[in-house]
């Protein structure tokens, strides 16, 4: 750091005499000035840059803090922040709750983080924005997350983000069918995908070697259900996945390759449409569940869809789940025997009827 | 080390106050300052640590058996995290970022910067100068300018200083 050495140790007497926690405050004012930016790095920026008001001493501290986490403040103040800021390396850039101002800005703020080797990025807006693209070439990003309105590029637009381990996209714009899939195929080690959309978009593949947990949320759009024209479908195709949370309102297909890691499923499928084809629709979701036959812990929530109970216990053999632990039903009762006699190791069990 | 014996290896902290601690080799690893003290085989004997006070040690390795027992579940361990610090005081917690930093805890370092800087976000100048033992060395002037300079900084910003 280029923080002046003789700040670093520096020390000062209390002024106020007072006589409690003596120790714990001359301690506090001896912390040197690294463990003061990292617990800087942890304020909104807002409330880091206003500890330059503290003394000479934490004047330009703030500076050196490696996270910027802005909630929606003035263009003019972002603009001004980043150039006073110091570290060559960002570790987080973080928007949210942004209501209004130029696109461009937006873009260029993003832009100087992927120069500054930004590790994660959280940006949640709520109006829509092109993001930059160099976003999706950043060869540092560890982690990024976009809520509401940022729009994943088309295939066509380089999409490379060779250390991302975490990806989060709540309610984002894809701009073409294949979006999801080009971006996921730009991340050769992700580890964690994180998404929720509205249901009604296209069909929907995930398809990742590395991915070890998965939640995906297709809400329904509340204007009904019988009148979708689409024909939404589901697939997943991730061999190493550990950990599935899906909450599913809206598919009329789900496939799924095998899921031979998973050892812990949380699945809740609450369809309120109905299926163009019922027979295949059921189909499908008794072949998925058969998908999770080597998890320890499992949850079922299947309690707004009575006629998927009916129809998938009358075609479901269920296959042997001898790993299962820890199964938890929200369903109707006539599932319970045929968990019990296909679970032999089966230890906790938590049921709650469907009323 | 452990690993070849079958039986756990139990490490000796001495605290700067001169209280001694059994801790458990694989839960004490969690410090890279302690772990390069096993590494290069300083850890036969007693290991004293002489930035660290009883009292923050007992809670350090209260920290240390409990992170090293949640399986690899991330979200498990922040509950642990949140809730271990959930009923500290701002100068047990000062404490403890001192002791996280002398021990390089990465992640309680982390937790206890957080927790901080959860409480410091909701108090006004004159209290965290206070706390933090920060003399106010600027001239009138100087402060004022400062002020001015990053005046956005303090609109709309509500202070509780009695928590």
């Amino acid at each position: 750091m280029e923080i002046a050495e003789e700040h670093s140790r520096r020390r000062h007497k209390r002024s106020n005499g007072e006589q409690n926690n003596a120790v714990s405050v001359d301690r506090l004012s001896d912390l040197p000035d690294s463990v003061i930016c990292h617990i800087l790095s942890f304020l909104p920026t807002k409330f880091s840059v206003r500890t330059s008001i503290l003394g000479q001493r934490w004047r330009f501290l703030w500076t050196y803090a490696p996270n910027l986490l802005f909630h929606n403040e003035n263009p003019g103040t972002v603009d001004r922040v980043l150039s006073l800021h110091k570290l060559q390396d960002i570790n987080t850039f973080r928007l949210t709750e942004w209501n209004d101002c130029n696109l461009y800005e937006i873009g260029a703020w993003i832009t100087v983080a992927v120069q500054r080797n930004v590790r994660n990025v959280h940006i949640d807006l709520n109006f829509h924005v092109d993001l930059p693209r160099c976003l999706f070439t950043c060869k540092t990003l560890v982690d990024l997350s976009i809520e509401f309105y940022g729009a994943v590029p088309d295939v066509g637009i380089a999409v490379y983000l060779p250390r991302l381990k975490k990806l989060r996209l709540i309610h984002v714009d894809y701009e073409g069918d294949e979006s999801l899939p080009h971006l996921i195929s730009g991340c050769p080690v992700l580890e964690e995908l994180l998404i929720h959309l509205f249901a009604g978009y296209y069909p929907f593949k995930i398809s990742s070697p590395t991915v070890k947990r998965l939640t995906i949320n297709f809400h329904s759009d509340g204007e009904g259900s019988d009148n979708h024209e689409y024909y939404d479908r589901l697939e997943i195709d991730t061999p190493g996945l550990v950990y599935l949370r899906l909450i599913d309102c809206a598919n009329q297909h789900i496939k799924s390759w095998a899921l031979d890691s998973l050892t812990e499923a949380d699945i809740h499928i609450c369809n309120d449409f109905k299926p163009r084809d019922d027979f295949r629709y059921y189909r499908s979701v008794v072949d998925f569940f058969d998908r999770l036959h080597n998890v320890k812990c499992l949850k079922l929530n299947l309690s707004c869809c009575t006629e998927i109970i009916d129809s998938v216990f009358t075609t479901w053999e269920i296959n042997s789940f001898q790993s299962l632990t820890n199964l938890e039903l929200i369903t109707d009762c006539c599932f319970l025997s045929e968990f019990l006699e296909n679970a032999d190791n089966l230890e906790i069990l938590i049921l709650s009827k469907v009323c | 080390m452990a690993a070849e014996t079958g039986t756990p290896t139990t490490l000796t902290l001495k605290s700067n106050d001169d209280e001694l601690f059994s801790v458990a080799e694989s839960a004490a690893i969690l410090s890279v300052t302690i772990r390069n003290m096993v590494e290069d085989g300083c850890a036969g004997g007693v290991i004293p640590l002489d930035n660290v006070d009883g009292k923050t040690l007992a809670s350090v390795i209260t920290y240390m058996n409990g992170i090293s027992a949640i399986p690899a579940d991330e979200e498990k361990k922040k509950s642990y995290r949140d809730k271990f610090l959930s009923d500290k005081d701002f100068e047990t917690l000062a404490d403890m970022v001192l002791a996280a930093n002398y021990l390089n805890m990465s992640c309680l370092m982390d937790a206890v910067s957080a927790k901080i800087a959860q409480v410091m976000e909701k108090k006004s100048v004159g209290w965290v100068r206070r706390k933090f033992g920060i003399e106010n060395d600027y001239t009138p002037e100087e402060e004022a300018a400062v002020k001015e300079e990053h005046k956005w900084t303090f609109e709309g910003v509500e202070t509780d200083d009695d928590n």
